[in-house]
């Protein structure tokens, strides 16, 4: 056929117009919709890139770098600071929390039992963010209900502020970034052929042995996408930090926000803003440099 | 009594039977092989023997002492699994390594065992291989250097053989049992491959319906099968009702009596079955019938190169004959010939 289509190729034009498309075409045309969408995203990043380096007032024709220079103020770096610490602790925390859950749920037996864990884990992604935050200030707040219930038993005469602090923010972080560190761990951790836990058994590891030499090693990948999830998900948080952190915690996207609505500074917000993206996309990369080998390796043998 | 010893072994899921009150003996330094069709428990035996299973009853006892409720990991039995689990993550020498680093066995002397044991395996060079890299039948030679590191008392090995071609799997069954016999370590293997059993067992436990169907050398089971099952799972036969007429007589479906061996068991008239196997019976150019010798027709050839099996219908049965091509009689389907079975070929199975 090949042969024939060299040194014939008028013979071969029939069958191509039968089939109208070509799979490459017929990929295309598929991926159209979504191409489409991630178009306009990118061109929204696009202008946003064009407007970091423009002057307020004059976004589309003026050019200065001043923005950038304003962030390297005190004020900003600590905020840029405050985002990655936060996010990367977040990450931390949630990864750890999620370890035992996701084992436990690779290891569901019953489908029905699983399918109740799944839903219950990914809640938190059903639940609207600001209901979820106003639940935090309902239970934890100054006048919330643990404050009314120790001050109720005579444990305590003033509130103790469990939020409008970096702590309180932390675990609305967590909490609400919780089922994208499960769900990868827990596939990763399914991965995992019970034979390799019973092989690691039969040669004399303890339970916690198997846990920690075989199953945890064996889903690290799952591990780090994970915690890469949960990082760039709370590295442009907002809705937490604003309403659990009450302004006394200015991650970078609350920061983003104030410069437009009431300062309409919109080259300071952009500059904020590719210098967030362009942090995490680093990170990301770092950590898929620093894991991809082991990845590979493990995705080699499968 | 020192050896593996396994009483009134059972294992239940619910109200479904998985093992059967199994009694055994296994003999130190030998190879024992679990025979028997899928789902016939083979495996979950093997699982209870490795501790990965719990018992349901019965005793597990090694050199006298009872380890039936001992966690897998403090059992001390190398177990390789039908897929291997060769850990991803680790190289071929860290995989070898590893139920010695589980000890708390010295750096130096790991590695001196790692050596010891890749060059009896013939793969010091893939030392530091990840062992993703490596062929088929190389993992399954890490996947048994890293069972036998630690020196078990028993190495179990469940189907390790399935994953190969032919081939292969032939070369490495040898391999295997040459292993076993230079280390002299107690060996189980389970596998559903009767040559596979016959090639490496020196006793062969044949399992069936979740239970023990016989216990014996290879030969012994061939030749001389327990029971109806045993005959019919291992090696070809030719088994057909019979009823016993005394004197060491059988009168076969179609009327004519054939003379086997005196077994003293049998009451006169009672329904038997009766094993030939097809590379005992002779066939010649028709002649009538005397003797052990039947007339009957040829009713299908099969000839593969190697052998050619021919069936011939007589005396109400069917009999397949298996010959090579040298002895050959050049049969066509309808043809009449004469069939011989031999006396001492007829085994008398209860049915």
């Amino acid at each position: 056929m090949e042969h024939q289509a060299l040194t014939h190729p008028q013979s071969v034009a029939p069958m191509r117009s039968r089939r109208s498309l070509s799979p490459t075409a017929r990929a295309w045309f598929f991926l159209s919709p979504s191409m489409l969408f991630l178009g306009v995203l990118i061109a929204a990043s696009l202008l946003v890139l064009r407007m970091s380096v423009g002057t307020k007032g004059a976004e589309w024709s003026g050019f200065s770098l001043a923005s950038y220079g304003q962030l390297l103020e005190p004020y900003y770096l600590k905020s840029l600071l405050l985002t990655l610490r936060l996010a990367l602790i977040s990450a931390v925390i949630a990864v750890l929390l999620a370890i035992p859950v996701a084992y436990t749920m690779s290891r569901l037996a019953s489908p029905l039992l699983r399918r109740v864990f799944l839903a219950a884990v990914l809640l938190p992604l059903l639940v609207n963010l600001l209901l979820q935050s106003y639940g935090w200030l309902v239970i934890l707040g100054p006048a919330g209900m643990l404050n009314q219930a120790l001050i109720g038993l005579g444990l305590i005469k003033r509130p103790i502020m469990l939020l409008y602090n970096q702590n309180g923010v932390l675990m609305g972080l967590v909490q609400t970034a919780f089922p994208l560190a499960v769900l990868p761990i827990a596939s990763a951790m399914r991965g995992v052929a019970r034979s390799y836990e019973e092989a690691a058994a039969t040669l004399g590891a303890s339970r916690f042995q198997v846990f920690r030499q075989v199953v945890l090693p064996m889903s690290l990948p799952g591990i780090i996408t994970g915690a890469t999830l949960v990082f760039a998900y709370n590295a442009s948080s907002f809705v937490v930090p604003l309403l659990l952190g009450g302004r006394r915690v200015p991650m970078l996207a609350v920061m983003v926000h104030d410069q437009i609505a009431p300062l309409m500074n919109w080259p300071a917000a952009s500059a904020a803003g590719v210098v967030l993206i362009v942090t995490t996309l680093l990170i990301m990369t770092l950590s898929e440099y620093f894991t991809g080998r082991r990845r590979r390796m493990l995705e080699a043998s499968q | 009594m020192t050896g593996l010893i396994l009483e009134n072994v059972e294992k239940h899921y619910g109200t479904a039977c998985a093992v059967r009150d199994v009694n055994l003996h296994l003999p130190e330094g030998k190879l024992v092989c679990f025979l028997g069709p899928s789902g016939c428990g083979k495996t979950t035996l093997l699982r209870m023997i490795a501790g990965l299973e719990s018992l349901s009853g019965g005793e597990i006892r090694l050199d006298g002492e009872d380890i039936g409720h001992t966690p897998a990991h403090l059992r001390n039995f190398g177990m390789v699994f039908q897929s291997l689990a060769l850990f991803p993550h680790m190289t071929v020498g860290e995989n070898i390594a590893y139920p010695l680093k589980l000890r708390g066995v010295g750096k130096a002397e790991q590695q001196a065992r790692v050596v010891e044991l890749l060059e009896l395996i013939q793969l010091q060079a893939m030392i530091d291989r990840p062992v993703a890299k490596l062929s088929g039948g190389q993992r399954q030679r890490v996947a048994i250097a890293r069972a036998i590191a630690a020196r078990p008392k028993i190495l179990l090995l469940d189907e390790p053989l399935s994953a190969l071609d032919a081939k292969l799997r032939e070369s490495m069954q040898v391999e295997i049992r040459q292993l076993q016999q230079r280390l002299n370590i107690t060996t189980i293997l389970v596998t559903h491959d009767q040559r596979e059993a016959m090639t490496m067992a020196d006793i062969v436990v044949v399992l069936g319906e979740h239970r023990v169907q016989q216990v014996g050398t290879p030969i012994e089971i061939y030749r001389h099968p327990a029971n109806e099952f045993v005959a019919d799972f291992i090696g070809s036969g030719n088994i057909f009702p019979a009823t016993t007429l005394g004197n060491g007589r059988v009168g076969l479906p179609g009327g004519d009596t054939l003379e086997v061996p005196a077994s003293h068991s049998v009451i006169v008239g009672e329904k038997i079955k009766l094993l030939v196997r097809p590379e005992d019976l002779q066939l010649s150019s028709p002649q009538a019938t005397a003797g052990n010798r039947l007339l009957g027709k040829v009713t299908f050839v099969r000839d593969i190169g190697a052998t050619v099996e021919t069936t011939v219908e007589c005396s109400g049965v069917s009999f397949t004959a298996l010959n090579t091509p040298c002895q050959g009689m050049d049969l066509g389907i309808g043809q009449a010939v004469s069939v011989t079975i031999p006396a001492q070929a007829c085994r008398l199975l209860s049915a």
